[in-house]
């Protein structure tokens, strides 16, 4: 059954090569993926800002867009908690309470789906240096990842950077853009410092946040997991 | 908006020095999350049965001596202090370091009816002498450089200008002392009260509440209703969870039990008001934030919040709570207003609902407050902002062209080079 890619609105529009790394890995590793035509917005940033109406518009378009694939494998945290969590309490007095249920059902993180079908044991990754890993505040569960990080061939990993959230949060960055830019001040601070050759992270909104700080300060790069690994994955499969 | 330099790094060094010692503080408790849950729920059922425990505690307070009376607003509360302190014919009082005390500007209502009232707490009192305004609830004058206290204490004390902080630490304390010894009445805002027993508790960590509890002549004190406790397991719990959210320690290093007042003994004062303050708790109860009142002002969700450390307390509009616990109840306490600007100072990160000692779902009552706002309160930007993309929905091409265009014009992202 094909797989339907959710491709974030923050990715399609600022960093199309989040979903593309994810396709191009999927035809490399034989997987049935798709990103399904349609895509917009899970809703979130409505939701957050408490435009309630206006984030169910968006929760039944997904629904639409997804309806009939299997699995919805999301590359971005917060997205997918908006499909998991708040897409069903949004609709449960709705007709299509149902249809939310089960979208949230079969949404997962992409991460999570591709070493449970794969197994990081035949995915042939290498790379030359350290690496350190920034956990967006919205990533529930990191196992899969760390497991996936710590079977690079020749990589070390750095310490984990900072728990502290990057400042971005959707709306702050737009109410308050000089507040969300001073919170991401410790955050670049500790990647500057830090000695990874490369940052990775999972979120889309935290990477297009952090991404021209971190240039400014001379910090390290920073990649959405999905673009690292598609450049990581050694040919000989 | 932002705090200064100076100021938000205080913030994040103290934050990141707190929340490391309570997590080894709660480290060491077995079964964390159940304990948690329990005390959590020991606040829970007194609010969940609020009149009954009141009334239980004005029973029990009563029968000990003490003389009770109700306060529904800020000025009423004021307004009975100041009556009981031109009753006794008093002209200087000491408060303590409290919250309540604050949210009812004490201060102002003494300083109107010419009553000269002392903070009595150290750090209160550093920030009397060098004009600033708190920045922590735990730990009001966090934000202040050794060296600005040590010029400010030259210019008005005449002190040799020094960075030792024991030095500094003493010399307010001996001016504290001198204004102790010679005062009669003691304004304390308690922390919580026991409708079992009665017992009225205060907690800190410098001793300043023991200290006027034992030279006062009359003790007047304020509880805020939410704070009523329903017996003593309740109270050893929420202290002992207190200490370690608040300070990071197993205990406080004070705690102060007060139950009946003694005519006849040397200790303790010989007279005891309580006064029961609601001040709009009612309505917070009533629009479905009761939840939040089971706050018991630790700070805890301050030291996880990084919207917090770059705004200090300063940046909630002058109100007196902060931080996340603050954008959820400023705007029903204080005035509406509050709240087209308070709960949006959020990044959603989630990082206050796990740190929470009592269990209190912040996110989800900061997300309450801005569903229930957002329609009534969006400005005309924001309200054709969201009819566009309402429309683009249904339209992935102009979607992502729009987005594009958006982000180019610098209009939903911080895009700087």
């Amino acid at each position: 059954m094909t797989i339907a890619i959710q491709a974030p609105c923050w990715a399609q529009s600022f960093r199309p090569s989040v979903t593309e790394s994810i396709l191009d890995l999927g035809h490399r590793l034989g997987l049935d993926l798709l990103a399904p035509k349609g895509q917009t917005c899970c809703g979130l940033p409505a939701w957050e800002a408490g435009h309630t109406d206006a984030a169910m518009d968006a929760a039944r378009q997904t629904l639409r867009v997804f309806d009939g694939f299997g699995a919805i494998v999301s590359p971005s945290p917060s997205c997918l908690r908006m499909m998991r969590e708040h897409i069903p309490a949004l609709l449960y007095d709705q007709p299509e309470a149902d249809g939310a249920r089960s979208l949230a059902e079969r949404s997962v993180g992409w991460c999570d789906y591709l070493v449970q079908e794969i197994g990081v044991e035949s995915l042939r990754l290498r790379f030359e240096g350290n690496i350190a890993f920034y956990r967006p505040c919205q990533q529930e569960d990191d196992k899969s990842l760390r497991l996936l990080l710590s079977n690079i061939q020749s990589a070390t990993l750095a310490p984990d950077l900072t728990e502290q959230c990057c400042g971005f949060g959707n709306n702050l960055a737009w109410r308050h853009p000089e507040l969300s830019k001073a919170i991401a001040g410790p955050v670049v601070g500790a990647m500057r410092l830090s000695r990874a050759d490369l940052i990775i992270t999972t979120d889309v909104g935290c990477l297009l946040h952090l991404e021209p700080l971190l240039q400014v300060a001379g910090a390290p790069p920073i990649l959405h997991l999905a673009e690292f690994l598609a450049q990581t994955l050694t040919a000989e499969l | 908006m932002l705090a200064d330099n100076h100021t938000r790094l205080a913030l994040q060094r103290l934050s990141h020095t707190v929340s490391r010692s309570s997590a080894q503080a709660w480290a060491g408790v077995q079964d964390q999350e159940a304990v948690r849950s329990r005390v959590g729920w020991a606040r829970q059922r007194v609010l969940d049965q609020l009149p009954m425990y009141l009334e239980r505690l004005e029973n029990a307070t009563e029968a000990n001596g003490v003389q009770v009376q109700w306060a529904d607003s800020a000025q009423n509360a004021n307004r009975i202090i100041i009556e009981i302190l031109q009753s006794l014919d008093v002209k200087e009082a000491l408060r303590n370091h409290a919250p309540l005390l604050d949210e009812i500007a004490l201060d102002k209502a003494a300083e109107a009816n010419g009553i000269d009232l002392t903070r009595l707490h150290p750090g209160d009192r550093i920030l009397e002498l060098t004009n600033s305004q708190i920045s922590h609830p735990v730990w009001p004058a966090a934000h202040l450089r050794i060296e600005d206290i040590s010029e400010a204490a030259r210019e008005q004390w005449s002190m040799p200008t020094t960075v030792d902080p024991d030095i500094l630490a003493s010399a307010i304390r001996v001016r504290l002392r001198r204004r102790l010894i010679g005062s009669r009445t003691a304004i304390l805002g308690l922390n919580f009260a026991v409708a079992e027993t009665g017992s009225m508790v205060c907690l800190d960590n410098d001793g300043h509440n023991p200290s006027l509890i034992a030279l006062a002549r009359n003790a007047i004190l304020l509880l805020s209703v939410e704070q009523v406790v329903a017996d003593s397991e309740d109270l050893h719990l929420l202290v002992e969870a207190y200490a370690r959210s608040a300070w990071g320690r197993p205990l406080p290093a004070y705690v102060t039990q007060l139950c009946s007042p003694s005519p006849q003994k040397i200790d303790g004062p010989r007279q005891i008001h309580l006064i029961l303050v609601d001040n709009r708790r009612s309505r917070i109860l009533d629009r479905g934030y009761g939840e939040a009142l089971r706050c018991i002002h630790c700070g805890a969700c301050h030291n996880v919040c990084p919207v917090y450390q770059q705004i200090g307390s300063q940046g909630y509009d002058d109100s007196p709570y902060s931080g996340p616990i603050g954008a959820v109840i400023n705007p029903i306490l204080l005035r509406p207003g509050l709240a087209e600007h308070q709960p949006f100072l959020s990044t959603n990160c989630l990082a206050c609902g796990p740190a929470c000692p009592v269990d209190i779902d912040l996110p989800a009552l900061l997300q309450q407050h801005r569903q229930e706002l957002a329609s009534k309160i969006a400005s005309s930007r924001e309200r054709s902002a969201i009819r566009l993309w309402r429309y683009l929905l249904r339209r992935p091409t102009l979607f992502v062209n729009a987005f594009r265009r958006a982000g180019r014009r610098r209009v939903i992202m911080p895009r700087r080079k």
